[in-house]
């Protein structure tokens, strides 16, 4: 183990969802603030997107961790989770009353919704909130998307009784804005859209995980090593902590306590990163895709309209 | 009576006695989300002991005005758009993640300093905002002699000679979340300290410790040093002055900025009180680069 060598107490880059431990890069805690939030104020359905890799379900985990340790100290949170919803009408319903843990001896649709509904009501009596977290949810079918959103229907006027998160890659969106399922589009109260990060802040997620696992002098990783981790990995979380893990061993196992842009090189060829990543140094623009699209004109159009719009208003 | 429609309606009258209690609930669960934020640790760490200092302003106001002036019309005016400018850096800062701006103009003394300035402290105001002001305007030393008092010590011209440590060189100001680097005394050639790489490297290691950090440079013209320093920086804020700036210049300076990088231009419109060089607060209108 690579430890001691290192001077750490624990891997910086093995995820846990406990959120002592969570340190979270920057889009993610806003994530993670809207989520806890829309639970929390019952607002009904909260929907996550974001690209493969950037954090859902360990949002979700954490999202599920903080509500059940920090809220309602005397009431039990009443969740289920499904991480596969690739399921029928039926077995939905089923997977549902298990993780609720509703026992329900009938089989019939009837039972089982009033079985479930009653759960809910309870849990409200008692002060409690119940949640539904859907992970994965880009794979639902349109079929069992409308029949969750009639599972919203058990709501009292002023609040839900069912709190439903649904989080997915960003197709979720697009599937959401289908004309058939307008109906639960209207219901989701609110949206959290997860992104890669920029290369500031991978540096900063990477600096901010060393510390955490008890590094206190110089970083392993300097400057031309970031750049070269952020251009394999584009910023996406899961392979940055792939990345930098295996840095780690590898610089443990070659006796380098500073890792050179070479060792981040064979660990991508390793993990099959290679050949996704575009050539050339990092220029320290954030987030490659955006600037193409915000920038469309000229910099001597703007500065001149912005000049110009300027006068007119001065001379009114 | 429907069942379903008996029990909900019970449900929802109870709702109405809990809804107090879970306001506090509420509360006290996003602290502990905000808790468990990104570069807190790290930066608690590097700046628990740098050195304080005092900026020159007046007391409650969170803008500087170098006449002094007490609220009025015009203060709040600018003011709000100050606020208005820092949401729309903050909405930009979401979408694409930058971390640091270098704030210039095309001539010397078209607000850019106060801009800074006043942006920042904006944004220092906000909970969990941590920001740096990096005076790189080695030659005028504008953000740096806003200071009430110069408590010595390594500034920024020592960090690029390789004279002192990155965190030496940052200081708290008196407000919590507003932390500043000064210029430091010139030197002969200040391009040259740009071009080493420690520039480069302070840039990274500030990214690292501060959620935005804002860098007051030299103008953009007729200077190498406005290249080189923007060139470690994430995003470019231009400053243009309202019948003052002339349109050869911006054109001028559009040549020398990475297109790619310009976040905005920030229009400084009304004029307030006049007095000196770069002295003078101005109610700043903002057209985003869109």
């Amino acid at each position: 183990m690579y430890l001691a060598f290192y001077e750490l107490h624990e891997e910086p880059f093995r995820l846990t969802p406990d959120p002592r431990f969570l340190h979270l890069a920057e889009p993610h805690r806003g994530a993670l603030t809207l989520l806890v939030q829309g639970v929390m104020l019952r607002k009904g359905f909260v929907m996550m997107t974001g690209p493969v890799g950037t954090g859902k379900t360990t949002l979700l985990h954490a999202a599920l961790q903080i509500l059940h340790e920090k809220s309602f100290s005397k009431v039990k949170l009443a969740s289920a989770f499904l991480i596969n919803p690739t399921l029928s009408r039926d077995e939905f319903l089923e997977a549902l009353l298990q993780e609720f843990e509703i026992p329900c001896p009938s089989a019939s649709k009837a039972q089982r919704l009033a079985a479930l509904h009653q759960m809910l009501l309870e849990t409200q009596r008692r002060g409690g909130t119940a949640v539904l977290l859907i992970d994965e949810a880009h794979l639902l079918s349109a079929e069992l998307l409308e029949e969750i959103r009639l599972l919203s229907n058990a709501d009292t006027y002023r609040e839900k009784l069912l709190q439903i998160v649904l989080s997915g890659q960003p197709e979720l969106a697009a599937l959401v804005a289908k004309p058939e399922l307008h109906a639960l589009k209207q219901r989701i109260a609110s949206r959290c859209v997860l992104r890669a990060l920029s290369f500031p802040e991978t540096r900063a997620y990477i600096a901010e995980r060393l510390h955490a696992a008890g590094l206190r002098g110089a970083s392993p990783f300097p400057a031309p090593t970031l750049e070269a981790i952020y251009r394999y990995t584009q910023g996406v979380p899961r392979l940055i902590n792939l990345i930098c893990e295996h840095c780690l061993e590898a610089g443990f196992t070659t006796e380098r306590r500073l890792i050179g842009p070479d060792l981040v090189e064979d660990a991508a060829v390793a993990l099959d990163l290679a050949g996704t990543a575009p050539v050339g140094p990092v220029k320290n623009t954030p987030n490659g895709q955006q600037p193409e699209a915000r920038v469309p004109r000229s910099t001597v159009d703007i500065l001149i309209e912005a000049m110009r719009q300027g006068r007119a208003t001065a001379q009114e | 009576m429907s069942k379903f429609f008996d029990e909900t309606r019970k449900a929802q009258d109870r709702s109405l006695d809990q809804a107090k209690a879970k306001s506090a609930d509420i509360q006290r669960v996003l602290e502990s989300v905000k808790a468990s934020g990104p570069a807190t640790e790290v930066a608690n760490y590097r700046l628990e002991s740098s050195r304080k200092v005092r900026l020159a302003r007046t007391a409650e106001m969170p803008l500087i005005s170098v006449n002094g002036d007490g609220p009025n019309p015009y203060t709040q005016a600018a003011l709000e758009s100050y606020r208005a400018l820092r949401t729309r850096l903050l909405r930009q800062q979401t979408t694409s993640g930058l971390r640091s701006v270098v704030i210039s103009s095309t001539l010397a003394g078209e607000g850019k300093t106060i801009t800074t300035m006043n942006l920042a402290l904006s944004c220092s105001q906000l909970h969990d905002m941590r920001v740096l002001l990096v005076d790189a305007d080695l030659r005028t030393r504008g953000l740096t002699r806003l200071q009430k008092s110069a408590p010595g010590g390594p500034a920024l011209s020592e960090v690029l000679a390789g004279q002192a440590k990155f965190e030496d060189a940052v200081m708290a100001t008196d407000l919590p979340n507003l932390f500043m680097v000064a210029a430091g005394a010139a030197p002969a050639s200040t391009p040259e300290l740009f071009t080493g790489s420690r520039w480069k490297e302070f840039m990274g290691w500030c990214s690292e410790s501060f959620n935005l950090i804002l860098v007051d440079s030299p103008p953009i013209i007729a200077l190498a040093d406005f290249e080189l320093i923007s060139n470690a920086c994430d995003g470019i804020l231009v400053v243009v002055r309202a019948r003052s700036t002339r349109r050869e210049a911006l054109r001028k300076a559009a040549g020398q900025i990475d297109t790619k990088k310009l976040v905005g231009v920030i229009f400084n419109g009304m004029e307030g009180s006049t007095s000196g060089y770069y002295y003078y607060y101005a109610a700043p209108s903002y057209q985003e680069a869109k």
